[in-house]
């Protein structure tokens, strides 16, 4: 009867067992910094606090909060490394470097192209719908886990091999 | 529950460091060979249970059973818990690394009280080792929240105690489960871990 409690409980919350741990995604658009915070495995890090740096030890650029979806934006007025840390302030904190470039702040305008009616029908079918955690993620999620498993047993038949040879 | 680095002066770090340091010097201190795997799978156990999260409202938190460890353990939990607060923050990057000790000691604390609690009251069993793992989260979780306050960090004890009396009574259900499993199957387990908490 234990067995099965225990069984039972692990399978139902098996689903949020990659749900931790800080997740920042970077995505530039000129010229603009869009940053996503989440946890891993999809919840969206609301509220949390972002802080804004030009590189490193420098005056804060710009601090806020993430809105409830886990966004954030900023618009960097310079080319550097740029550092943005995101902190939920329950202890979990998450920094990253973007760099900014010449071409992102001074972009070339792309030329009006008519795109030919096919080649329109194409984007459409292109556009996919992300997994909120993606696959690839999961599986290095569980071979992360299975790393630190291994780990943990390789370092307890070494100290266990020590220690009886020691006691021989 | 973990605390990242950067949050805590690099000096309360550093001196957090070196008393976990000793703790696990501690309680790693004359260690029987036969008590090396039951640690080293109870440790393996551990890394994969920390893993386990439940969303609270805006965040998430995590089992622990650091109370388990103090009640099977004692002492002894401390080497196993610094294992695995080390390698989630090489592996997982939760917690920093400089900050591996003040975790093992808030952890550790939490696992400590258990083994107090468990060796010191004497009802029920079952009520008892309940109250282990219903400790062994809510002290952890409060130390925090102390930590936090005198850094100037957070969102109050208040908030801190509150998303973390949930998986503190999870936990406390948990340990219990597992106790009664041991005491039917295995209870040599527990009598082994009663005259063997105490290293000499």
């Amino acid at each position: 009867m234990v067995k099965k409690v225990m069984v039972i409980l692990l399978l139902f919350f098996a689903p949020l067992l990659f749900a931790h741990g800080i997740k920042v995604t970077v995505e530039k658009k000129s010229p603009f910094v869009i940053i996503n915070a989440s946890y891993h495995g999809s919840k969206a890090l609301a509220h949390a606090r972002v802080t804004v740096v030009f590189e490193t030890g420098k005056k804060e650029f710009q601090k806020g909060n993430t809105d409830k979806n886990g966004n954030f934006c900023f618009y960097p007025d310079r080319v550097g490394q740029w550092m943005v840390t995101v902190d939920d302030l329950l202890g979990h904190r998450k920094r990253k470097e973007i760099l900014i470039d010449n071409e992102f702040l001074n972009p070339i305008p792309k030329e009006n192209v008519v795109k030919p009616a096919d080649k329109e029908e194409e984007d459409k079918r292109e556009v996919e719908i992300k997994p909120p955690f993606h696959t690839n993620e999961m599986c290095c999620y569980l071979l992360k886990i299975v790393l630190g498993v291994v780990l943990i047993l390789i370092i307890t038949f070494i100290l266990h091999r020590w220690k009886k040879r020691h006691e021989t | 529950m973990h605390i990242a680095d950067g949050i805590l002066p690099v000096e309360v770090s550093i001196a957090a460091d070196v008393v976990a340091v000793g703790l696990v010097y501690a309680g790693g201190r004359k260690l029987e060979t036969e008590e090396i795997p039951r640690m080293g799978i109870f440790a393996a156990a551990l890394f994969i249970v920390s893993l386990i999260h439940f969303p609270i409202g805006a965040t998430s938190i995590h089992l622990g059973l650091y109370g388990l460890a103090g009640l099977l353990f004692g002492l002894r939990s401390i080497p196993i818990i610094f294992v695995n607060l080390l390698f989630q923050s090489l592996i997982f990057q939760h917690g920093g690394l400089l900050s591996v000790g003040i975790n093992t000691l808030t952890m550790g604390t939490g696992a400590l009280a258990a083994w107090g609690v468990w060796k010191s009251f004497k009802f029920y069993k079952q009520i008892k080792s309940f109250l282990c793992g219903f400790l062994g989260i809510l002290i952890p979780a409060v130390l925090i929240s102390v930590i936090f306050i005198m850094s100037n960090y957070g969102k109050g004890m208040a908030f801190i105690v509150s998303i973390y009396i949930p998986a503190a009574v999870i936990e406390g259900f948990l340990t219990m489960v597992i106790f009664n499993y041991f005491n039917k199957v295995r209870p040599e387990i527990l009598s082994r871990s009663n005259s063997r908490n105490n290293p000499r």
